[in-house]
This record gives C-alpha cells, structure tokens and sequence, in this order.
C-alpha cells in the first residue's frame, strides 16, 4: 500500500505530437516492468479529446473511471467527461453540505456555466486525481491538454483559491445590493473608483444576471475552506518533490519551438523537464528497408523507396531537433522513439510503450528522483 | 488527371480562383493539434493577396510563432486577449476610463480570470470588426479542434446567460455573424491519419448540431509519399514480396480506403477539398498557395 506520495508523471507537449498515445505507452511501461512488487498504476487524461480510450482499447463511453488490462497489466484509467465536470465540481465543493449544493445547482447560471467555463473541466481533473489517490498508487501519469493548456492546467489550482480566498469573494457576493439595489448608499466617498465598476456593471448586465451571480458566489464563498485545500493539494502533487515532467514532441521547428516555450513556462512554476520524448523520429530506419532484391517489381520498389524516404526524413529531422534543443539550452535527456507503422492504436502503444522499457524509462523515472514526501 | 476519389495531391478547383470558390469574407482555419492549421491559414492568406484582397491573417497571441515571409498584401494581426477585452468594453460603455476601471478592479480581474469564456468573445469580435478596418479578408488560425470548437460555441452561450443588456446584443451579434454562411466560414484541415480523420469527422459533426459556423472546405495535408505510391500500386504483387513491406503496404490501401471513406461524403455534401503533398523542403505558405490555391491564370 503507498502511504508516500505516489510518483507523479505529467506529460506536456504541443498538439498532434503523440501526447496521449506516449502517456498510455509510458504508464503501461510502469506498470509492465518487472520489479519487487507489482506497481499500481493510474494514468488520467485532461485533454477534452478523450483520446485515451482509443489509445488503451477502452470505450470512451463507459463511467469515468475504469480497470483496463493490457496484455495482462491491470492500469487504472481515468477520463473525466466534460458533460460531468460542473456536477463533479459541485460535488467537490459542497460535500457534506446537500443543501447549499442544490442551491448550487438551481442557480439559472450554474447550468450555463457547465459549459461555458473552460476552467472547471481542468479543477475537476485535478478533484479526480487528487480523490483517486486516497485508493493508493505507486505511479500517476497525467496527459494534458495541448500546450498552453497544459500550463492552464498547472497553474488553475493557484488561480481558483486567489479567486477564493480574497476579499474579492465578499465584494462578488455583496454585489446584486450594491449594484440595483438601495444598499449603495452606504459607500464612503474611498470607494468612488469601486462604485463606478458597480455602475459600469449594472450598463453591461440585465439586474437579474448580476443577483444570480452573486448569489452563486455567495454560495462558493461559504465553503472556500474545502475549494482552497482541494486546490493546495493539487499544487503540492503536481508541482512537488515527487511529479516529474515528461515533455512530448514531433521532429519539427513547431515542436520545437513548443518544448523550448514549455520548458521556460515550467522554469517560470520552479520545475524542470526531467525527459524529453521525440515522437516519430528514431536513430536510423529499419534494416529491411535498405535490402533490395531483383524479383521485386517496379511498383513495389516505388513503394519501398518511398517509404525508405520517409524514415530517413524521420532521421535527420530527430537529428536537427535534437541539435536545435541542445542550442536552445534544453539539458534534460532525449528519447527517441520510432514511427509505429501499426494498425490498431493499442498495438501502437504496446510497441512504444517496448520501446520505452527497452530504454529504462521507466526506472530513470522511478528511481532518479528525490525521495517520496508524503502529502 | 487524377480521378475525382484519388488523393493524390489536386488544387481547390481547377479554372477558379480561391477568392471565387471561397466567398465567405472570415475565414476559420482549424483542425487537430499538430496538423499544418497555421502554415494552411498563411498560405491562403496570401493566395487571396495575391488575387488582389487586402487580407488580414490573424494570430492569437502566439508569442514564439515565427511568421512567414508573405504576399505584401497580406497584413499579420495577433490579436492580444487583454487588449480585445478592453476595446469592448471601451465600446459598450462608451469610456475609455469606465472600462479600464472595471477592467482593472481587484475583484473583476478575478473573476475574468477563473472565466476566460469573455476573452474568446472579446476575440471573436474583434475578427469580425477588421472589416472595419479595411481588410476585405480575414484568415484566422484558430486554436486546436477540442478548444477551436468550445470557441465558436461561445458567443451563443453567453447570449443565452446574459439574456439582456449590451454585453448580451454584443454576443448576439457575434453569434449571427458566425453562423452566417456570407460572412464566415470554416476550413478544417486534416491528414490522411485515423485519429486525425476521426477527430475531424466528430468536429464536422459537432458543428452540425450546433448549428454553427458552416464548413467551406476541407484540406487533407502532408499526403505521405508512400501513401501515394501505395494508391498507385495495383492489387496483383508478386509472391516474393518482403514480409515488411507487404504489411506496410497492406496498411496503406487501409489507410486509403480510409481516405476516401472520409472525402466521399465531404464531397457529396458540397464541400470544397483539395489535398497538399508532404515535402520536408517545402512547408511553407508559398508552396501551400501554390499547390492548393492557385490563381486562375496559373491553372
């Protein structure tokens, strides 16, 4: 049973580079190598797309949290639906507290704000994770949303108690009176600059708008202690001692350039990259494709030589990236791993998650870290 | 000549110039991460510049995107969320200083903060102001599929919470002026790769039951080398074929029949498509303009 803090492995990287297909290979090469004792392992997915079920072989359909076993490797997989992520949010916040949670959800705005918030689908990934290891997991991999979005995702839990735990809270709740009704009055003259956004506001918003509003914050407020916590929690898993980041990318100049950004954007939160993943980009192509034999026929060579062509683009564009990392002062190490040329995106993820094994991936990340703090 | 259901690389229409076959003035270019989204915008962008549009090619706030050497016609705008908020609040309250103030008050900034849903109207609008502006076309490169789509649907929404008020007529219009096929259209790349072509299916869908933006052309990029010569390889090989690469090549007619599962209702519901070859050495808007939308007097 892990009473320490589980190792925490968040994968970040631009879009279309592999993100979630490498998060499924690395968490089943966690979970695969052979060691003392079996790990457990949870790999959950914030990017929207829900790509994770196609990855492992799982339907994105079935409940949220499922057992998936892949060639005899039990993982536990996670998908937060963004249809549930205000309901999951709710419940977060208002556990223990039924009633001021129906009030909650009656709001007028509570059901626009189910969708409208980008925001909340990242807090309800963060709610699930945070829960899901009270179960206890030796590994955790997060795939993150593309780019940008995966630093949304770092930085929300911070975002959310600012909002939270300031006395802009009580200005927010406070609002509805002083905006349409007679409780203006009160304001001392220091407050002109205050009134004048309260007026502002009333131009901008129909009157009901603004006393939903604050009701809704009203309610919030009332159980900040929890949403605060929640969100410390977070913070302290994805950014402490045990979370290590992997950075996922494609052998291009966009890539690149998306790792470099990523890579000063987590310097900035005071973490570094532990890893590197090139995806698509092995150290030399395959040996068949070199071998010639005179009985093949024109089209067959056309096809073979087409395909040698590509995997020697795949070759030197790994090549220049690796260079172009190196020069933008990117220390952590990088792995390269081949194009799978395979159907089925679960037989995909077996070869990388091989490749990966074969790489001892999974013991640099396991073992090369500081020692496991608990929470 | 390449049969009508071939993917190999063809041009938008032959004999039309993009600026004919693509009326809409505001032009959406999105897709799934990683696709080509930003090299397709610039690259129509200044195929319209080159029919003799001033064109706007939008970017937002992409810091470390590095911008192509482009059409002079061909202006770039990053359009900064912060800026954008502040210019429509500036323009429903009438003051410059009204809206900084509420832009700026502690509790406000919060509260923007933890609901980015403003910015991306804020944005939206700002795209459909540049007509003011002067600019006779907008090509957008937009966000990735899953954050692109939650984009376009937010106007609406926020019409529907506000229900009155200046801020909700502003959604409003926005709204309109998205789903009106005259003024705004959407171009969803694509590659000839299963997770991709799924993704861009469930976006086509999407946009259906939303009632949004219209899609006005699909663009299949990077068709692979192999792919093309696999199209090409007739169905009778010979038995000493290696192993490896009759499993590549078994891959590759999926892939195609794959291809052309997706295109054929594309084209049958109307929508333009053209396709762009992979090259290592040519990834530029140039080659983009050249080979997808070429001007009438070249084709």
């Amino acid at each position: 049973m892990a009473t320490a803090a589980p190792q925490v492995i968040v994968c970040a990287g631009g879009g279309g580079v592999g993100k979630t297909t490498t998060s499924a290979a690395l968490a089943l090469a966690l979970s695969a190598t052979p060691g003392e004792s079996k790990r457990r392992v949870l790999v959950v997915t914030v990017d929207p797309a829900r790509r994770l079920a196609d990855a492992l072989g799982c339907a994105s359909s079935e409940p949220t949290q499922q057992w998936v076993e892949v060639d005899g490797h039990p993982l536990r997989v996670l998908m937060p639906k963004p249809e549930d992520a205000m309901q999951t949010f709710a419940e977060a916040v208002f556990a223990g507290s039924p009633e001021a949670m129906a009030r909650f959800q009656r709001n007028p705005i509570y059901a626009s704000l189910a969708s409208a918030l980008g925001g909340i689908q990242e807090f309800v990934a963060l709610v699930t994770i945070v829960q899901a290891l009270d179960e206890g997991y030796d590994a955790v991999v997060v795939d993150t949303a593309p780019s940008r979005h995966a630093l949304d995702f770092l930085r929300y839990p911070e975002r959310l108690a600012t909002l939270l735990e300031s006395r802009a809270m009580g200005w927010l709740s406070g609002l509805a009176e002083r905006v349409h009704g007679r409780g203006g009055r009160r304001a001392k003259l220091v407050d002109w600059g205050r009134r004048r956004v309260e007026g502002a506001l009333a131009l901008l918003l129909d009157p009901s708008i603004v006393k939903e509003l604050a009701a809704l914050f009203t309610e919030l407020a009332s159980e900040r202690g929890r949403v605060v916590a929640l969100a410390h929690r977070a913070k302290a898993l994805l950014l402490g001692p045990s979370a290590s980041f992997v950075l996922v990318g494609a052998p291009t100049q966009t890539s690149v350039a998306d790792l470099a950004y990523l890579a000063q954007q987590l310097g900035e939160l005071g973490a570094t990259p532990k890893l590197i993943v090139l995806n698509r980009a092995e150290r030399e192509p395959e040996a068949w494709l070199t071998e010639s034999d005179a009985s093949w026929s024109a089209a067959e060579k056309r096809v073979q030589r087409a395909l040698r062509q590509e995997a020697d683009e795949r070759v030197s564009a790994g090549n220049a990236s690796e260079a172009a990392l190196r020069e933008r002062h990117i220390e952590a190490p990088v792995v390269r791993l081949p194009e799978a040329d395979l159907k089925a995106p679960v037989d995909v993820v077996r070869a990388l998650s091989a490749a990966l094994t074969h790489l001892e991936v999974p013991e640099r990340l396991v073992h090369d870290s500081s020692p496991p703090h608990a929470l | 000549m390449v049969t009508q259901s071939s993917i190999a690389p063809q041009p938008l229409a032959e004999g039309v110039s993009p600026s004919k076959a693509l009326p809409p003035a505001v032009l959406l270019v999105t897709g799934k991460g990683g696709v080509g989204k930003s090299t397709v915008a610039a690259g129509l962008a200044h195929a319209f510049a080159r029919d003799g549009a001033r064109t706007a090619l939008v970017q937002f706030n992409h810091g470390h995107q590095r911008t192509p050497a482009l059409h002079p016609k061909v202006e770039v705008v990053s359009l900064e969320r912060e800026s954008a908020l502040e210019a429509v609040a500036q323009e429903l309250l009438g003051s410059r200083l009204l809206a900084r103030l509420l832009l700026q008050n502690f509790a406000m900034r919060r509260l923007i903060g933890a609901a980015p849903a403003v910015h991306e109207l804020a944005i939206l609008h700002a795209v459909q102001q540049l007509r003011r502006a002067g600019f006779e076309r907008a090509v957008v490169d937009m966000p990735a599929t899953g954050h692109g789509l939650a984009w376009l649907r937010v106007p609406a929404q926020l019409a529907a919470l506000l229900r009155s008020g200046p801020l909700h007529a502003l959604a409003e219009r926005v709204a309109k002026g998205l789903a009106d096929p005259a003024e705004t259209g959407l171009v969803v790349v694509t590659l000839a790769e299963p997770l991709v072509l799924s993704e861009t299916l469930e976006l086509l869908a999407e946009l259906r039951r939303f009632d949004a933006t219209p899609a006005v052309l699909a663009v299949l990029n990077r068709v692979p080398r192999s792919l093309l010569a696999a199209e090409k390889l007739a169905e009778a090989t010979s038995e000493a074929m290696h192993p490896a690469l009759a499993t590549a090549l078994q891959l590759r007619r999926e892939r195609l029949q794959q291809v052309q599962r997706f295109l054929g209702p594309l084209r049958d519901a109307g929508l333009a498509v053209t396709s762009i070859p992979h090259s290592a050495e040519a990834l530029t808007a140039q080659f983009v303009a050249q080979r997808a939308f070429p001007s009438q007097e070249a084709a």
